[in-house]
């Protein structure tokens, strides 16, 4: 092959490597007619307001993860290493994003990570969780511990009855 | 009422009122776009050259601040809202002295049977071009300097469909609001202007659209043009290809067509047709550097008899260098050419422009 027509290869096979993702940002879909689109949340929207207590939110947010899987399962007593497992799961996003464990994820990666955790507890005697009100607060924070290993900041809390129990939400941003 | 039952009436009424309100809180969107640019223009008007254009300046490109939002209505219908407003970042005001200018700004509901709009906003013949104008909203460089049709409505109902297997269909009407046409009769239906469009994969690789609009003219003017519009666009890997065609025509015999760029306008000054295409195409060369180049073709027709057409031909080349997803500096040249009937100039005026600028999108 000559030089000519390898370099010639070469700028066709570039050619046909993906670009740049399109920006699909706000101001992007406000000059079209996808008004279905536009009107939702992008990843990297700024909102005025914070959703759960209308406060001012500075920079850009990063979308919410729940960090645990949708139903009423039982709840498991917390181990050491049980909320980086936790994390480890496959978490349900509420905007598209990607959740990685903690433990695989650089702190720099992390920061910014919101996350939505739950535990179930109980007011009585249960026998789909070993946690009271108080003893939930530590099956939390091990959570917590394990999805923001540099710290974290808890900005929303609370409790939805689960049959004769309760889920505990917290929702945190990672430091 | 005793005072100790104020703090529990008060919070009784904080946990009654609608839980919407600060559920989806509105969204700040918008862009900075400035350039320095280098013109080389002039304006001819009975043969004559009447001004030229030869310096530099600083110029803001539809630079806007928007801000969106929603908030649920019930389960299966949201309200939403588009409050968008030019501003003006080279000298702080625009051309009438005001520090905002109103883009589109619409209210509406939204469902799963689409969303329905109202306000003053873009045509949907003028959105379905998508990106294929690779010069949007840059000096000479915007089609709309050789093509008519880049149209913003006021007083516009508009409903879009939900996606059909990559379909979406647009229908859009205002009242004339007994604005007078050029016939001397009043505009004073329902629906004396209206737009349609159909378009097919709207974000994806492959994108096709068709547009056409009735009677329609820019802002609250008595509607004069009758357009289809036909757009496409192509993405192979790091390639695009787009291209565009439209055939505009005067609304009744005593109508001009509407919009007409004042480069083409210099001959002739009232048209009955416009025929026009443009060919683009863009290159990823890199992930930070995009190379882009765009040819434009458009023929207008003079009113007056016996006179031949107008014809404005754009070239524009470009390289934009993107810092990250929402900021990137960019340079680009972009030459109009017109030529038309020697009754109104024996020359051919060239505008021509060389710009470098920045644009942040938040």
């Amino acid at each position: 092959m000559t030089r000519s027509r390898l370099q010639l290869s070469l700028l066709l096979l570039a050619s046909l490597l993906p670009g740049p993702a399109m920006a699909e940002s706000d101001v992007d879909q406000a000059d079209s007619l996808r008004f279905q689109q536009f009107f939702e949340d992008k990843s990297d929207s700024i909102k005025v307001w914070r959703e759960t207590d209308g406060k001012i939110e500075s920079g850009r947010r990063k979308p919410m993860v729940k960090a645990y899987e949708d139903g009423g399962a039982a709840a498991k007593p917390a181990t050491a290493n049980s909320a980086t497992a936790g994390a480890a799961n496959t978490p349900r996003t509420i905007a598209p994003a990607t959740a990685k464990p903690a433990a695989a994820a650089a702190p720099e990666e992390l920061r910014g990570m919101r996350y939505e955790i739950r535990e179930r507890y109980t007011l009585d005697r249960s026998d789909d969780t070993p946690y009271s009100a108080l003893h939930v607060v530590t099956a939390m924070h091990k959570q917590m511990a394990g999805l923001c290993p540099k710290g974290w900041r808890k900005y929303a809390e609370r409790s939805e009855p689960v049959g004769k129990d309760f889920f505990l939400y917290y929702e945190l941003e990672c430091l | 009422m005793k005072l100790k039952a104020l703090p529990l009436l008060l919070a009784g009424l904080a946990l009654s009122a609608p839980a919407t309100v600060l559920a989806a809180g509105p969204t700040v969107y918008g862009k900075v776009n400035a350039s320095l640019q280098k013109f080389d223009m002039e304006q001819i008007s009975g043969g004559q050259v009447v001004s030229e254009r030869d310096d530099w300046q600083m110029r803001s490109n539809a630079s806007r601040i928007g801000v969106k939002g929603d908030y649920d209505i019930n389960e299966s219908l949201k309200a939403v809202y588009k409050l968008e407003y030019e501003i003006s970042v080279d000298t702080g005001t625009n051309s009438n002295g005001r520090e905002f200018a109103a883009r589109n700004i619409v209210g509406g509901l939204q469902g799963s049977w689409g969303t329905f709009l109202f306000g003053r906003h873009d045509t949907p013949l003028k959105l379905i071009q998508e990106k294929v104008d690779r010069f949007n909203d840059l000096q000479i460089g915007d089609m709309s300097n050789f093509l008519v049709g880049e149209f913003r409505r006021d007083n516009m109902i508009m409903y879009t469909s939900p996606d059909f297997s990559g379909f979406n269909l647009t229908a859009a009407f205002s009242p004339g609001e007994s604005a007078i046409g050029a016939d001397g009769k009043e505009d004073d239906s329902l629906a004396d202007s209206a737009s349609f469009a159909l378009t097919y994969g709207a974000g994806t690789d492959l994108y096709l659209a068709l547009a056409h609009e009735q009677n329609m003219a820019s802002n609250s003017s008595a509607g004069s043009s009758d357009i289809t519009r036909l757009v496409g666009e192509v993405k192979l890997g790091a390639v695009k290809v787009g291209a565009l065609y439209q055939t505009a025509r005067q609304h009744k015999s005593e109508d001009a067509i509407a919009g007409v760029p004042s480069g083409i306008n210099q001959f002739g000054g009232s048209f009955e047709k416009q025929d026009a295409w443009l060919l683009s195409g863009e290159w990823a060369a890199t992930k930070a550097i995009v190379l882009k180049a765009q040819y434009g073709y458009s023929e207008s027709k003079p009113l007056t008899a016996n006179r031949s057409d107008a014809e404005a031909t754009q070239i524009a080349v470009g390289i934009d260098y993107k810092l990250d997803k929402n900021s990137k500096f960019y340079g680009y040249y972009a030459q109009v050419d017109v030529e038309g009937d020697s009754a109104y100039s024996t020359g051919k005026p060239s505008d021509k422009t060389i710009g470098v600028g920045y644009e942040i999108n938040f």
